[in-house]
């Protein structure tokens, strides 16, 4: 068996609570976390709002600096690396988030945008740049026309395509997602994950999935790990896990979705588990 | 006051062939075109659609509440059969929060962060009901403990940020259901909470359904919640409704292709894992529909006889496709 691709290697996150003179608290967001990642597979971590998935995701993308444990990448460790090493950790890992409206420069094209990591990462010159805008772009199934169009006039699903290019265009081996469909329709979600499901498969991506959404989780995952209040609860693969989950919170969390192939049939918990 | 009536069928709400358009610099732009649509007394009407389909404007029409710039074209709204439309605002106001109540999708933000939960809850009785600040009050608490608030008397007291959502979402109905209204609109109430919580929340309206008879319009992308809580659901695609009909009809037996491809899009956490089915394009802006059936350009169903306005079909009693194929469709499935 080869090397896993990522490792996070019980990793916690404490976040201050209050001023440390007057007797702040920690807030443990992330609680002694490990996992593993092999070259093209595709985790999915799940969990409702508060479970720490999100905090996760932004320490493996060097976003949020771990309290304890080490978030190894290819072998490295991504909190040691800095300088050329680091560029060269950031070229292989990227990024895709909830809402593509806010994490594109109104200002700037559709090219200008997709060519922003060839330039920080110098790569080709201009024209070998604008080459490989425009085959990003067909690979994520949008014209190379839309290189001269501004992001207000893109739909939610097309500027959602548009961050995937962007993310790929500089052939990762990590692709990081955090609720990349959550803001969009359900037939237009549909087509995203289709889209992901494609170029992981095409270009050998590993992917990390964070979702809230179990449906969308089981359709992309080949693995999902199930987090509650910063733990990890239950991991394993997907199929297992959906068809015979262990612990009791992967089985209310189950049981309380609402599926369109169970006529008025919802169970929910008791109204004592109120926060 | 004399109010046009007309004559009481027992229907709740009644709208009918209504069509708003917004005004806009390129001219007159239908967002919602010709829909009816009833709710019986007691009971759950869903509404799914996805994003521009004209699902929450029409519901705004209904409250008096179109934003500015809306405009109804046409079209009759009656609650209980008394009219809606055509009515002087004072009209509007007296209904609204009265007879009609609404629970939004984002509760914090139709709080008043400044006061008191236990005032906001209470104050539809001492505007609609002239009773005192201090009656409210209590009555706001007894609200609050029957929609399974915890210690409703502590709560009553507390500003809306100490809450969290789920309870924000109840403290919303409770005020919703302090007047004992006939109508419930709630748009999309459980899309920000997460599936636990959301599933309290649907335990909730259908215990007030089966306890107060009220009636519920309940509006919602999510297909699930639909087959969870509603009786019947109308599906609305692009300004106008493709089909209606029994809960259970609509989701055995899809007789729109717009339907049948919601739901094989809609990714399923039970039963056997089978690959989502994309809806290949994007629904249509309201200026650039195709002629006639307005999926047609996205169907992979549609043929010549489709550039016709798309005729409704009986499925079944009660259950209405409005496509030319939803027979022949129902034969392949």
């Amino acid at each position: 068996m080869s090397t896993p691709l990522l490792e996070v290697r019980s990793a916690s996150k404490q976040f201050s609570i209050g001023s440390h003179w007057f007797g702040g608290t920690h807030f443990t967001a992330v609680d002694t976390v490990s996992l593993s990642l092999m070259p093209g597979e595709t985790l999915g971590i799940v969990g409702e709002s508060g479970s720490g998935k999100s905090t996760l995701l932004r320490m493996i993308l060097r976003l949020v600096r771990p309290t304890n444990g080490n978030i190894m990448f290819e072998g490295k460790d991504i909190w040691q690396s800095s300088g050329s090493e680091l560029l060269a950790v950031r070229r292989r890992m990227q990024a895709v988030f909830q809402d593509p409206a806010s994490s594109f420069n109104p200002r700037q094209s559709i090219g200008t945008v997709l060519a922003a990591p060839l330039e920080v990462h110098n790569i080709g010159d201009t024209k070998s740049r604008m080459a490989k805008v425009a085959e990003t772009l067909e690979l994520v199934g949008l014209p190379p026309s839309y290189m001269t169009r501004h992001p207000h006039q893109l739909s939610g699903g097309q500027r959602q395509r548009v961050a995937i290019a962007r993310a790929i265009i500089l052939r990762p081996s990590l692709l990081l997602a955090d609720e990349p469909t959550s803001a969009l329709d359900v037939s237009v979600q549909a087509q995203i994950l289709a889209l992901l499901q494609t170029i992981n498969r095409e270009l050998g991506l590993a992917c990390v999935f964070v979702s809230h959404n179990l449906g969308v989780v089981r359709t992309i995952a080949d693995r999902v790990a199930v987090m509650r209040r910063g733990e990890i609860v239950e991991t394993g693969k997907t199929q297992t896990v959906f068809e015979s989950p262990q612990h009791p919170y992967t089985q209310a969390l189950l049981a309380a979705i609402p599926d369109p192939s169970r006529i008025r049939s919802g169970k929910s918990l008791s109204s004592s588990d109120q926060p | 006051m004399s109010q046009p009536k007309q004559p009481f069928d027992g229907l709740t709400l009644d709208i009918k062939h209504l069509s708003i358009a917004f005004q806009t610099r390129q001219g007159s732009v239908t967002v919602v075109d010709d829909i009816s649509l009833n709710i019986g007394k007691g009971e759950i009407v869903g509404v799914i659609g996805e994003s521009g389909s004209g699902k929450t404007i029409a519901s705004l029409a209904v409250l008096g509440m179109l934003p500015r710039g809306a405009r109804v074209l046409e079209g009759t709204v009656h609650l209980s059969g008394d009219s809606l439309l055509d009515q002087p605002e004072s009209y509007q106001r007296a209904i609204r929060g009265d007879r009609v109540a609404l629970i939004p999708q984002d509760a914090l933000r139709a709080l008043n962060p400044t006061l008191q939960v236990g005032l906001q809850v209470g104050e539809p009785l001492t505007l609609h009901r002239g009773i005192s600040w201090t009656t409210a009050r209590k009555k706001a608490v007894e609200l609050l403990r029957s929609v399974e608030l915890r210690d409703p008397e502590q709560r009553a007291d507390e500003y809306p940020h100490q809450f969290s959502g789920g309870m924000q979402q109840r403290a919303m109905i409770a005020m919703g259901l302090s007047t004992e209204p006939e109508l419930l609109i709630a748009d999309e109430p459980t899309t920000a909470l997460d599936v636990t919580v959301q599933a309290q929340v649907l335990d909730l309206l259908r215990n007030i359904r089966d306890t107060h008879g009220t009636s519920i319009l309940f509006i919602t992308h999510d297909l699930g919640v639909v087959a969870t809580l509603c009786d019947r659901v109308y599906v609305m695609y692009s300004g106008a409704i493709v089909e209606e009909g029994p809960v259970e009809q609509i989701f055995s037996n899809p007789s729109h292709p717009y339907t049948r491809g919601l739901l094989d899009a809609t990714p399923r956490v039970h039963g056997t894992l089978t690959g989502l089915k994309p809806i290949p394009g994007q629904i249509p802006l309201p200026d650039a529909r195709p002629v006639g059936c307005r999926f047609s350009d996205r169907c992979a169903f549609a043929g010549a006889e489709c550039r016709q306005t798309p005729p409704a079909v009986t499925v079944q009693e009660g259950h209405v496709a409005y496509c030319v194929k939803a027979l022949e469709l129902e034969l392949e499935a």
